[in-house]
């Protein structure tokens, strides 16, 4: 028999992880509060999940790609977490909504009415969640194990690897609940903290660029430091810059700030971790009703049953914001460490056209990682990458780009990322211009090499705005 | 956590500071020792690297063929992965007052924080050179002398600006920068050797990689001393772990005792609360935070001690201060986090087990 | 049904019978005293009724329910809902003070309240006294603390064990009129431990033990 692949026997356990702990406390929420009665959409939104899935794999390859699974699973991430904050607004809306009204003297709000859904809607619901929650991740998992399958060349032994990943974890689970019976957990989860929680879930355990990758986090990472950057950015050429020598440095400093990537990877974080943070808000903060009782010590003891159930959903919030906290600055710094800087190879411009091998003793070019050059014309430096992209063709561009200094790029993972403002940039939209993007250049290859025109280079370069006193950004 | 935890709590502990106090020290102590320990060794780990640093690699790249690799070869070799430093070096041989002399020509600026030991000044510009620190004796020179070295087409004038020590045949040689040492050897802008450093774990690949990269140099591994240095570092660490298990195994056993006696003292007030109605798991969770404190606060003044001892250690043993990597403060918080919960865990657990109702005839 | 009904209590230390099968019951909302000389049993009796010892053998029932059967956790919260002790020695918490004392009741049954352990101190007239720790209080002052203690969870069975065994003639006074308006008011039941006849002549019963069984039981006539 060949070895098992371990890759195939992560995802495997890695999928199954979460499909028991989703079960374990949705099941025990529903223990606990008497709605056993949903168990069967869950159920059956597991099943329709796994059709999906299946079916899937008959689906043009162009449609179901892995980026695409990807796509999806982050917007569903997004999903549960704005649904989260939704149910908690609509759980408490009226106290929340009374603290601020008394707190700016306006008139309380009449009681907010939870619209009452027949239980048959809400089943729906239940299974509509439920397929949302697994099947792009099932789907994204069975195509990396097929990919898998190809890459190693051991066909069925990737998901024979992937089976056993799920049976470990579903005799760890079946021994774990028939012993301990741990339903109890029901109790630290409200409708809200649920669908937190799956968005939490999500963000953890799915990896959705490469379903290797451990979790969501790095990609929501790089989501919102483009957004935030993307928005400063065009907020500032729409403002209009000052084209004016004195100015520019200083306000380009100042811009720097907002470009940089402590500030991006702030904004992100903050938006991220709302949710949560109402949560404790809501669970810790707001005012206790004053039950009328037979006795005062009675009336205490409802004040604290009422506490004692806020107080341990509020566990699971605070846990998750730990968490989020720890991955987020343990990964930020792993990736600022981790980019990769080529150093520059010098080339020589011979006749107006510089000429770089596609592939020689010591480097090729098209092996996906980022090469850097540097031409030296007319006295003046010039630095250019090479890059092969997903599709296979090469992308040329300038190291450097047309809003920050030409400090040059250097790359993480698959996107290249810009050393000043730390944007990063998806290797396949090189050779697109505009914004930050690298300033694409025009370029043959003939012969074994890749020809560049000079002229072009210089051009291109002189689009750069340089800038003085950059040095006091670092 | 139900309202009121922390008032009882923050008064049990302001209002016996002393008692807290000694057990958290007992935790300080402890986590001092393990902490400056491993404190020391990941210090010792990094200096000891830098030591070996000294020798320059753990590779080296040689012709095949001829005196001389092409000058191409260290650039090549740089670029590959796991390669973490490349020098070039010449060898050669000159005369000096009518006897042989050993010349070595290398990156002298690389040399510099590389912990070899200098009197007097680098070299700062052309026709500087460094002297080993033999030669001193040998030809009764000073910091100043001038030497005339012939060697290739005109030979060149030299001034000795310092003496180096190292323990190695550099003692007795000349050390000269590239460009001198091109001049003096005639062999213009190659190497007699490259030497390479790379990720300890990863030179036998290195090592392929080049051979198949420049087929007509030679590259081998310095096996010994990649070897010395990963079984030196496992011994330490081996040291390491069997003193913290020691050390840990004590500190559990002296904090116990303390925070036994603590409790065998609270011994009314736990038959009080168990009278309240108070159940075991919430008379439990007020020891466990007194625990936790305890721990944390040990532990926190356990790293500051041991970061203290740390550099003290290492002051007297290195001649230098070690840096003491950030993640030696988690463990010790883990250490002593530890160390107070399992030292109270049985005597509160025995505590637990009492009948109220004999505790409270208080007898 | 009785309140309380005890069935051939027995409980024995080794070789020593504290108590030598007891068997009474008491309806709710009574008040019992209970006397007899020192070592007769008096104290275990009341443990054992509280929930706070468990008998060698025989069965208590307090509300219809058979607590030497229940479990440790469920014995906890039996006490801390219905029952309020005052102990022989009184039993305060050094390092908390006088109102923190009476909160830490308040905190096991549910959660600590500062205002209503303010209430219960005034009640038994301790209100200049609530920042003192119980070492800066005499004797009786710490009897009281004990008594505003064992009454802030509004307890229906309440157990004291000479509360009034440090306190002068006035301040006995002072307690046995406040319990007596409590009780009338609240209607929980009482047992009360005390070699004091002036003190056994409140009430409504008189137990008198010796050698660990009952010799007499007798209603108190007004
Ligand atoms: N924990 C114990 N171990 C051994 N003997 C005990 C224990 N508790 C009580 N006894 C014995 O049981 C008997 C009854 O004790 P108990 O405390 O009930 O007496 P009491 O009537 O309350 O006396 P007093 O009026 O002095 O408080 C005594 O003889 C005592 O010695
Ligand atoms: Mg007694």
């Amino acid at each position: 028999m060949p070895p098992l692949i371990h890759e195939a026997l992560l995802i495997g356990f890695k999928e199954a992880a979460k499909a028991g702990l989703v079960w374990l406390v949705f099941y025990s929420y529903l223990v606990v509060n008497d709605r056993k009665n949903f168990v069967k959409p869950f159920y059956m939104g597991l099943l329709v999940s796994f059709l999906i899935v299946f079916m899937s794999q008959f689906l043009p390859s162009d449609i179901v790609t892995k980026e695409n699974a990807g796509n999806i699973i982050s917007m569903s991430f997004a999903l549960f977490l704005i649904m989260s904050g939704a149910a908690l607004f609509h759980v408490s809306g009226t106290n929340m909504l009374s603290i601020s009204a008394s707190g700016y003297g306006s008139t309380l709000p009449e009681e907010t009415q939870v619209p009452s859904l027949k239980p048959a809607a809400w089943g729906i619901i239940v299974l509509l969640f439920t397929v949302i929650f697994f099947a792009p991740d099932g789907m994204g998992s069975l195509l990396q194990l097929r990919e898998l399958s190809y890459i190693k060349g051991r066909g069925s032994m990737s998901y024979i690897s992937a089976l056993i990943g799920v049976a470990v974890v579903a005799a760890v689970l079946f021994t774990v609940v028939g012993l301990y019976k741990p339903y109890k957990i029901g109790g630290f989860f409200d409708v809200p903290q649920l669908l937190l929680f799956l968005a939490m879930v999500k963000l953890f355990g799915s990896g959705a660029k490469e379903f290797a990758e451990l979790s969501l986090l790095p990609s929501v990472q790089r989501g919102f430091m483009k957004f935030a950057h993307d928005f400063v950015h065009q907020v500032f050429l729409f403002l209009m810059v000052p084209d004016h020598p004195l100015l520019k440095a200083t306000f380009w400093n100042f811009i720097g700030i907002f470009f940089g990537p402590d500030f991006a990877s702030l904004v992100s974080l903050i938006i991220l971790l709302l949710f949560p943070f109402m949560f404790l808000y809501h669970s810790l903060r707001e005012t206790l009703p004053e039950p009328e009782t037979r006795s005062v010590a009675e009336g205490r003891k409802i004040k604290a049953f009422i506490l004692s159930g806020r107080r341990k959903r509020a566990l699971p919030v605070a846990c998750f914001i730990v968490l989020i906290l720890i991955a987020w600055f343990s990964r930020s710094e792993e990736t600022i460490m981790q980019m990769y800087l080529p150093k520059p190879i010098p080339v020589v411009a011979d006749r107006g056209v510089v000429m770089i091998p596609v592939r020689d003793p010591t480097m090729n070019v098209m092996d996906g990682s980022l090469h850097k050059f540097s031409v030296s014309y007319e006295g003046r430096q010039y630095r250019l990458i090479l890059i092969k992209k997903w599709d296979n063709t090469l992308a040329a561009a300038l190291d450097a780009c047309e809003m920050c200094p030409p400090e040059g790029y250097g790359l993480r993972d698959d996107h290249v990322v810009c050393i000043y403002c730390g944007t990063p940039i998806p290797v396949n939209t090189l050779g697109l211009p505009g914004g930050c993007n690298p300033i694409p250049l025009a370029f043959t290859i003939e012969g074994g090499f890749v020809k560049i025109e000079i002229h072009d280079i210089v051009k291109k370069w002189g689009f750069i705005k340089p800038l003085q006193g950059k040095e006091s950004m670092h | 956590m139900r309202s009121g935890f922390y008032l009882f709590f923050k008064k049990s502990v302001s209002r016996r500071k002393g008692r807290i106090v000694i057990a958290a020290l007992s935790v300080t102590l402890s986590v001092a020792m393990v902490s400056g320990i491993i404190g020391m060794t990941a210090g010792v780990g990094a200096k000891l690297g830098e030591e070996l640093r000294a020798y320059g690699a753990n590779i080296i790249v040689s012709p095949r063929e001829g005196n001389y690799l092409a000058q191409d070869v260290a650039e090549k070799v740089s670029r590959i992965d796991s390669v973490r430093g490349v020098s070039g070096q010449i060898f050669g041989t000159s005369v000096f007052r009518g006897q042989p002399i050993e010349i070595i020509g290398l990156d002298i600026a690389k040399l510099k924080d590389r912990g070899w030991r200098l009197q007097g000044k680098w070299p700062q510009n052309n026709g500087e050179i460094l002297a080993g620190t033999d030669l001193r004796s040998q030809f009764k020179i000073d910091i100043g002398a001038k030497m005339h070295l012939p060697g290739g087409d005109i030979g060149g004038d030299f001034v000795i600006t310092g003496f180096i020590e190292r323990g190695g045949t550099e003692d007795s040689a000349l050390i000269l920068d590239m460009p001198d040492a091109w001049t003096v050897t005639g062999a213009d802008r190659q190497f007699s050797a490259v030497l390479v450093r790379a990720e300890a774990g990863r030179l036998d690949e290195v090592v392929q990689q080049i051979r198949r990269m420049i087929p007509q140099a030679e590259a081998k591994t310095f096996r010994q001393i990649a070897v010395a240095e990963e079984s030196l570092l496992r011994k330490i660490q081996l040291l390491m772990v069997i003193v913290t298990v020691v050390i840990l195994c004590a500190a559990v056993i002296s904090v116990a005792a303390t925070m036994g006696a603590n409790v065998l003292e609270r011994r009314e007030e736990i038959g009080l609360m168990k009278a309240l109605g108070a159940t075991k798991a919430q008379i439990n969770i007020f020891y466990r935070a007194e625990a936790i404190l305890t721990g944390l606060t040990g532990g926190v003044a356990g790293f500051i001690s041991g970061y203290f001892f740390t550099q003290a250690v290492s002051k007297g043993a290195f001649g230098s201060y070690v840096p003491v990597p950030f993640y030696i403060f988690f463990i010790s918080l883990l250490f002593g986090l530890v160390i107070s919960v399992t030292a109270s865990y049985l005597p509160v657990r025995n505590a637990l087990k009492y009948n109220p109702a004999v505790i409270l005839r208080g007898e | 049904m009785s309140f309380i009904i005890l069935k051939n209590i027995v409980k024995e230390y080794g070789p020593a019978h504290a108590l030598r099968g007891v068997s009474m019951e008491i309806q709710k909302g009574q008040w019992v005293n209970i006397m007899g000389p020192s070592g007769s049993g008096k104290s275990t009796l009341l443990n054992i009724i509280g929930g706070l010892d468990t008998p060698t053998s025989g069965e208590v029932f307090v509300e219809g329910i058979k607590i030497n059967a229940l479990s440790e956790d469920d014995l906890a919260c039996f006490r801390r809902e219905k029952t309020g002790f005052v102990f022989q020695q009184s039993h305060l918490v050094p390092y908390l003070d006088a109102v923190e004392n009476v909160m830490l009741a308040q905190y096991f049954h549910s959660m600590a309240d500062e205002e209503e352990a303010v209430g219960a101190l005034t009640r038994v007239g301790l209100e200049h006294r609530l920042k003192h720790r119980p070492s800066q209080l005499s004797g009786g002052e710490q009897q009281r603390i004990c008594i505003a203690r064992a009454l802030t969870n509004d307890p229906v069975l309440l157990l004291a064990d000479e509360p009034t065994g440090n306190l002068d003639r006035e301040n006995t006074k002072m307690i046995l009129e406040l319990l007596k308006k409590l009780h009338s008011e609240e209607h929980f039941t009482i047992i009360l431990v005390t070699h004091d006849p002036f003190v056994s002549q409140w009430g409504e019963r008189v137990l008198m033990m010796e050698d660990g069984s009952i010799k007499s039981d007798a209603p108190i006539n007004p």
